[in-house]
């Protein structure tokens, strides 16, 4: 402990500051998860909610956070629990603190595992050896035995300890020694050189996605297959295929020596063998062309089919109306004059109505739902089949599918292979940008009355802007006492947002869209879209291993400079707490935090803990303390004192208003969020506690870090009241 | 692409490079207020500072 007081801490400069917070925020979430969210909600129609949210929402909270912090600062605190020990009196709220240390401690514990990663792949990339060929399913296949999400443990299949195991070792050596360094020597150092390189290397990759020439559309697959292989080898797949289907058909039917659970077992097994030939087939094509085998014709445009494309149905259909020579022919020149005709909207719909059918399906299969939902279910799958066919009926429906053709599978397939468009740059960003709306059609205002939409783009401002971590609180609180909060804040979160929108929205989903067509629509979700799709992309791409490099090299410094600002907030606390020199704290810390990456790292089935963790503590608790920053801000400080604070030393002045919508509509809208949050979300993972051991021992551990913490606050706001810090004591 | 999907994305990716270019203009053009107290780029934790050799201290 220390007898005598050093200087505090502070920024070297405004902009250090504003380049550590927005490399705080900037993270793995505006590359990857932004523009699958957006995709999946609305698409352009996202972003009216989306900047809606960011000015009533995200900016209003990032001023309170930075004015919070600065104020703590000035009582001379830097931790959130010093901030609130400075600024409340209520005994419960300022043990309520511990929230704000376990929060970016523990996000630190899995974001730390996914940075390294990000940090295995650049390597890869930069030695050449992710070369795995050009299919999707390659690269998931790899990603999953990376990460170990077959089994728990840290072996990988020979017993040897994991290579992720030494990636998170490196990063947490190179975490902690910037934190070691301190605020301005190490962070604000280590930020002002990553943020431009990262900026720099997004945009090198943007150039190169957006001068990407336009990629072949690929056949469907029987007539694609039959040009691409050699002669033997289609001989050698046909024949497979007519006995697959043949024993398919034949399973159909059933032994009646057999009981029926064995029937089934065996029916999905010859089912399931007909697609997963077509897969095999299509790989095989792939490695061969890599190895440079003779035979493989190159210049095909062949791709694996997908969602309905990939089912028994549809590929025993599409194989039979390949075999019949005439059809096959009539097929392929409707195939060709629908993917001409249809324009980009009719084929969304398209998409959309198999979508809406599969869903309604899925609905009905499950017992558990009540009869008004399957009523609604059936309702659904009859209007997506009426909206197809009249769809199709535009162009002529299909040579096979006559006016009350039975059969809907034809009519299916037909609809699949027609609403591929034409893989160029400009349709790629239409993926990403078109607005358009889960009933179908690209009306913005249909898409606007979803509120599925609303929580989807104020979430993801939410959780973009880092605002409820507990972060920009502590690194405000090195700002000097009259340091601008209004301009930082806002220049902080117009980077964030520029890296988002700009960078994140124009790369990596017109990047997926080129290369994979519309099956990019299959994974849009962060990891899939970040380690499955984009590593296949990348395959494909002139020069890919290098764009695929700097990708990876750009995320990896996107991740560090959060995961690296995650362990401020903890260190200020255990220093200012309990007088801890930055060596102590920093054993500690990486003691605490090793302990939690191991659990995440040796629990990686089914990435079932890291899940538990994001869900718990990277959703819910931000949510809370957010609302209670907010809460604390417009009615314990008081908004309109809050404003004064915050204009002062401030270029930009804020507004009266600022007081009324941080006092009633930020919270109105947290509390609207959390409620639809709850609905859609909170409940079923709330179900799946139950069911999983894992997630049960990783709440556990969740709840002892925080009573750890708690008991931590209890101790340190003792002692500084023993030292007459209290200034609702006439201390400070 | 549809033009109303060329409409909101180039008035989204406008808005944001405007509003940072506007935030960058004035935090780089207002000057940096004097109240500075301690030298911050100097300030090291004073643990890390007592183990550098004297003649190297900040």
């Amino acid at each position: 402990m220390s007898d005598s007081k050093p200087p505090r801490e502070q920024w070297g400069s405004k902009v250090g500051a504003i380049l550590a917070v927005a490399g705080s925020a900037v993270g793995l979430g505006n590359f990857l998860r932004f523009p699958g969210n957006a995709a999946e909600n609305g698409g352009g129609a996202f972003m009216i909610p989306y900047f809606i949210s960011l000015v009533l929402l995200g900016i209003p909270i990032c001023w309170v956070e930075w004015t919070l912090g600065r104020e703590g600062g000035r009582l001379g605190f830097n931790s959130s629990p010093g901030i609130f020990y400075a600024l409340v009196k209520n005994r419960f709220v300022r043990l309520f603190s511990a929230v704000a240390v376990l929060i970016p401690v523990a996000i630190y514990m899995y974001y730390g595992v996914i940075e390294a990663w990000c940090l295995s792949y650049a390597l890869d990339y930069l030695m050449g050896r992710m070369d795995l060929g050009t299919q999707v399913e390659a690269y998931t296949k790899h990603f999953e035995q990376f990460v170990g999400m077959d089994a728990d443990g840290l072996t990988d299949g020979t017993g040897a300890i994991n290579k992720v195991v030494f990636f998170v070792l490196i990063v947490f050596v190179a975490n902690y020694f910037l934190i070691y360094k301190g605020v301005t020597k190490g962070i604000e150092r280590f930020c002002r050189v990553a943020m431009p390189i990262l900026i720099l290397c997004a945009v090198a990759v943007l150039v190169r996605v957006l001068t990407l020439p336009e990629q072949p559309l690929p056949e469907p697959w029987p007539y694609a297959l039959q040009e691409a292989l050699p002669e033997e080898k289609w001989g050698a797949f046909a024949g497979r295929m007519d006995g697959l289907i043949a024993a398919a058909e034949a399973a159909e039917a059933g032994d009646p020596g057999e009981t029926a659970e064995k029937n089934a077992a065996a029916r999905e097994a010859a089912r399931a063998a007909v697609p997963a030939a077509v897969m095999a087939a299509v790989s095989e094509y792939h490695r061969g062309l890599a190895r440079g085998e003779k035979g493989e014709r190159a210049e095909v445009a062949l791709a694996a089919p997908y969602g309905f494309g990939a089912t028994y149905d549809a590929v025993r259909l599409a194989w039979a109306e390949s075999r019949d020579g005439g059809a096959a022919a009539a097929r392929r020149q409707w195939v060709k004059k629908a993917r001409e005709t249809l324009d980009h909207s009719a084929k969304w719909d398209l998409m959309h109505y198999e979508e809406v059918e599969k869903a309604a399906k899925a609905t009905l299969a499950d017992a558990g739902k009540s009869e008004a939902e399957h009523e609604a279910a059936r309702a659904d799958v009859e209007r997506a089949q009426r909206a197809r066919r009249e769809k199709l009926e535009t162009i002529g429906l299909p040579p096979n599918v006559g006016k009350e053709a039975e059969g809907d599978g034809r009519l299916r397939l037909a609809a699949f292979e027609a609403s591929e468009l034409r893989r160029t740059v400009a349709n790629g960003l239409g993926f990403m940008w078109n607005p358009r709306t889960a009933k179908g059609g690209d009306s913005i205002l249909r898409a606007l009355a979803d509120p599925k939409v609303w929580l989807a783009a104020s979430s993801q401002i939410f959780f973009s802007l880092s605002v409820g971590f507990g972060i920009i609180v502590t690194y405000s609180s090195y700002l000097r006492r009259r340091d601008d909060v209004v301009l930082s804040g806002l220049t902080a979160a117009s980077v964030n947002e520029t890296c988002e929108v700009a960078l994140g929205g124009l790369i990596t989903l017109p990047a997926a869209f080129i290369f994979l067509g519309m099956a990019a629509q299959q994974q849009l979700g962060t990891f899939s879209l970040g380690f499955y799709s984009l590593p296949a992309v990348f395959a494909q791409m002139p020069g890919g291993r290098w764009v695929g490099f700097v990708w990876y090299a750009a995320l990896f410094l996107a991740a560090i400079t959060s995961s690296v600002s995650m362990l401020q907030p903890a260190i200020a606390f255990l220093e200012e707490g309990f007088g801890l020199k930055r060596r102590s704290s920093v054993a500690l810390l990486g003691l605490l935090t090793a302990l939690g990456a191991l659990m995440v790292t040796y629990f990686s089935k089914g990435l079932v803990a890291l899940g538990t963790m994001d869900f718990w503590v990277g959703s819910f608790f931000i949510f809370i303390l957010a609302t209670v920053m907010v809460l604390l801000f417009s009615w314990a400080v008081g908004a309109e004192r809050g404003r004064q604070l915050a204009n002062e030393g401030a270029h930009l002045k804020l507004p009266r208003v600022f007081g009324f919508v941080v006092k009633y509509i930020s919270p109105l809208y947290l509390l609207s969020i959390f409620v639809f949050w709850v609905k859609e979300e909170a409940l079923d993972q709330a179900k799946a506690v139950m069911k999983s051991d894992t997630t049960l021992f990783t709440l556990l551990f969740i709840g002892l870090m925080l009573l750890f913490f708690v008991v931590l606050v209890g101790l340190a706001n003792a002692r500084w009241t023993a030292e007459g810090r209290d200034p609702h004591r006439g201390g400070a | 692409m549809t033009t109303i999907g060329w409409v909101m994305m180039l008035t989204s990716v406008s808005f944001v490079l405007m509003l940072t270019a506007f935030c960058f203009y004035k935090v780089l053009t207002t000057p940096e207020d004097g109240q500075q107290i301690h030298g911050p780029l100097d300030i090291e934790p004073d643990d890390i500072q007592r183990d550098r050799p004297a003649g190297k201290r900040s």
